[in-house]
């Protein structure tokens, strides 16, 4: 699933990143292998906080888009 | 002459490595570790799709250090792995550089394992700065240990840092003489042992056995996300909001506020300097009056004008960077996203654009630590809209002898219809020439603490740079408006009289506010020195009036003034900003555009007084049309007369 469809909560396993943001998610830790976890979810339909590798990254539903990774239980 | 680094080497037994290649994922920072070692300027970036050969260079000391392009070679997936697999198939005698990002040790260590087995390598783990930053803890010895390899961590950022890795493997090269049997041995026993596990003599570099990852996962901590009661608070949409509008209230008032401490400050520089004035004045009582004029109003006056826009600067500054150091600012912004994305906008630029009350220069060099320049762009261009403190005093002066009784209403109209305007113009622009991208990704920090010694060195700094880059040019404005109005075209110095030269353009421009209903030459004059200080306006217009402004206006001429007065060209102090933060062609676009957008909106005012009636007619007219317009939304695409939903004509056939 895209990242922007997870629910707060879910631990997910990155499969790939595309678009032309990917050099940017990457930098922050955002890659394929790696496990975010979703955190928060801004009000007003607004960005995503993600968990990944101690950081916090925040990033609007329009990026997440570009993420495709799947549930870990 | 052998360093005794190599000698200690050769002595060990430690096999010389000419060929040094460095592996790894994309995010571990292999290209940059690559130009700490080398020196080199390779720019990092997305390999993906590019076809390219790995990256070398030839050190001083003859090793060859090749930056890998693939991963670890293991999957030939794509172009770079092939590359990076048959490198490593084809030197079997090089050191790999296994380099992996702390944030991701895990998959690291799991994808250089097989090539730890076959190869002479070392790990470096990369990030080691913000891995510490972020909690993370790593014990290099009980790595080694684990990994039975030699172990680094680095910030390949800081030379230093860098450093005890780069003398490692520069101690590895081939000795110039008598060391060769090692080289040739070396490279003889890698070539031997190219498919198994690399056997040699007991080395500090490179121990025999297979790395234990299990162990090595308990030689370190990742780093665990911290969320405090504040935290709680500020993530809660409510508790969010309440902070927000807490800190523009707070910010704004230390700033603008008239009992703040940067209106003491401001108190105590203006006392300062007209016991200045005053002291010059005594001691040139006997020079003749224009070199009075020169050194009172345009030198002193000069130097006070620049200096009189540090406290408010320095304050609104101070509160800018204790929120972005703190992090409390990317909280902000990653809150506010959602309702300010729909106006093209971002908490981060709300701010600054909510500073323009305060003053529109100070405002614009706000913008200057925003990440997206796109977005600070448009937010300085959209300043002008916001009405400075400066213009207050005149909005008082007109309205309260004219039309006192409509004062709050109209007020409000200027200040909330400024920032409904900018909020308009902004979601406008976004659609068009101001695309926004989906860059909004950023890491909100933990919440620490910030120095004291940070934000005095960042104060210090944004007062130097203030006074360097834009200090010059409001010297030279206030210069320019001295001499434009002390003489005359003839040049002889009149004192501020009605031959100067100001006056004169005054009356000359006079003209284009002939269809607001305004002729008296006083008022253009009066506006025009509004566009050297605002303030000097309500003083300009009080000089020529002798002090009865409501026998100079008529309610509609008086309106059709204040809508002129609220948009046209800021300060010259304030374009002298602009022009630092957009460039000098956007910030004479800016002067001249909103003088225009300004007669404009003083035209369509006058207008709308005079046939009030009508207008507010066909306003009503168009809203309602407005509103059926948008209630009417989209046309289904099935039959194109319903509205979507539940389409009863699903596939073109009725259901």
């Amino acid at each position: 699933m895209k990242l922007s469809e997870a629910n707060i909560g879910d631990t997910l396993r990155i499969v790939a990143v595309g678009g032309d943001v990917r050099a940017r998610l990457e930098s922050m830790g955002i890659c394929a292998g790696n496990t975010v976890r979703v955190e928060r979810k801004a009000p007003l339909n607004g960005a995503i906080l993600v968990r990944v590798g101690g950081a916090a990254v925040a990033m609007r539903k329009d990026a997440a888009r570009f993420v495709e990774a799947e549930v870990e239980i | 002459m052998k360093s005794d680094a190599a000698c200690r080497a050769a002595s060990e037994g430690v096999l010389a490595a000419d060929t040094v290649a460095l592996v790894g994922f994309p995010n571990a920072g292999k290209t940059t570790l690559f130009n700490a070692l080398t020196g080199a300027e390779e720019r990092t970036g997305n390999w993906h799709g590019v076809t390219v050969a790995a990256a070398s260079r030839r050190l001083e000391t003859g090793q060859r250090v090749y930056d890998l392009p693939g991963i670890y070679g293991t999957a030939a997936t794509s172009p770079e792995e092939k590359i990076t697999r048959d490198f490593i198939n084809a030197h079997p005698e090089a050191l790999y550089v296994c380099a992996i990002s702390a944030h991701d040790v895990a998959r690291g260590l799991k994808g250089a394992e097989k090539l730890l087995k076959s190869r002479r390598a070392v790990v470096v783990f990369t990030f080691y700065d913000e891995f510490l930053r972020r909690g993370g803890r790593l014990d290099t010895a009980a790595m080694e240990r684990a990994l039975k390899r030699k172990v680094f961590a680095v910030d390949a950022n800081d030379k230093k840092s860098v450093k005890p890795l780069a003398e490692f493997l520069f101690a590895l090269r081939a000795p110039a003489d008598g060391g060769e049997k090692a080289g040739a041995a070396g490279r003889n026993a890698g070539a031997r042992g190219a498919e198994k596990p690399f056997f040699g003599g007991s080395f500090s570099g490179y121990a025999q056995g297979a790395p234990d990852l299990a162990a090595a996962q308990g030689a370190y901590t990742a780093p665990a996300g911290k969320t405090g009661m504040l935290d709680k608070a500020l993530f809660h949409p409510v508790g969010a909001a309440a902070a927000f509008a807490l800190t523009i209230a707070l910010a704004f008032y230390a700033a603008f506020g008239a009992y703040s401490p940067a209106a003491a400050l401001l108190a105590l520089l203006k006392g300062a300097f007209s016991l200045l004035e005053g002291a010059a004045e005594r001691a040139l009582s006997a020079a003749p009056a224009w070199l009075v004029s020169l050194i009172c109003d345009g030198v002193i006056g000069g130097a006070f004008s620049v200096l009189s826009f540090l406290p408010q600067l320095l304050t609104l500054f101070l509160f800018l960077t204790a929120l972005e150091e703190s992090g409390l600012m990317a909280r902000f912004a990653f809150m506010s996203d959602g309702f300010f994305e729909k106006l093209g906008l971002n908490g981060r630029a709300f701010f600054s654009l909510f500073s323009g009350y305060g003053c529109t220069a100070v405002a614009a060099l706000s913008t200057r630590s925003m990440e997206d320049k796109s977005l600070q762009k448009k937010t300085v261009l959209l300043l002008p809209f916001v009405s400075c403190s400066a213009r207050l005093p005149v909005y008082v002066t007109v309205i309260n002898a004219v039309f006192p009784f409509a004062k709050p209403m109209l007020l409000a109209l200027i200040y909330l219809g400024g920032l409904a305007a900018a909020c308009l113009i902004s979601a406008a622009l976004s659609k068009t020439v101001y695309r926004q991208k989906a860059q909004f990704i950023m890491e909100i920090p933990d919440l620490r603490r910030v120095g004291a010694k940070k934000l005095v060195k960042a104060l210090l700094y944004c007062a130097k740079q203030f006074i360097i880059r834009v200090g010059g040019v409001i010297l030279a404005v206030t210069a320019a408006l001295w001499f434009l109005s002390n003489f005359s075209f003839s040049l002889a110095y009149v004192g501020a009289a009605e031959n100067s030269m100001l006056c004169l353009i005054g009356k000359g421009i006079k003209v284009l506010f002939y269809p607001m209903g305004i002729t008296d030459w006083r008022v253009s004059v009066s506006l025009l020195s509004g566009i050297f200080a605002k303030e000097a306006v309500a003083g300009t217009l009080a000089m020529l009036c002798g002090g009865d402004i409501g026998a100079l206006f008529t309610p509609a001429q008086a309106l059709a003034f204040l809508a002129f007065f609220a948009l046209y060209t800021p300060c010259l102090s304030a374009l002298a900003a602009v022009r630092r933060e957009i460039g000098r062609k956007r910030a004479a676009a800016v002067g001249a555009g909103m003088f225009a957008v300004g007669l404009l909106a003083g035209y369509a005012a006058y207008f709308f007084a005079l046939h009030s009636a009508w207008c507010t007619a066909a306003a009503a007219a168009g809203c309602v049309v407005a509103a059926a317009l948008l209630m009417k939304g989209k046309t289904c695409k099935n039959c194109g007369k319903c509205h979507g939903g539940n389409c009863k004509y699903k596939n073109g056939r009725r259901r």
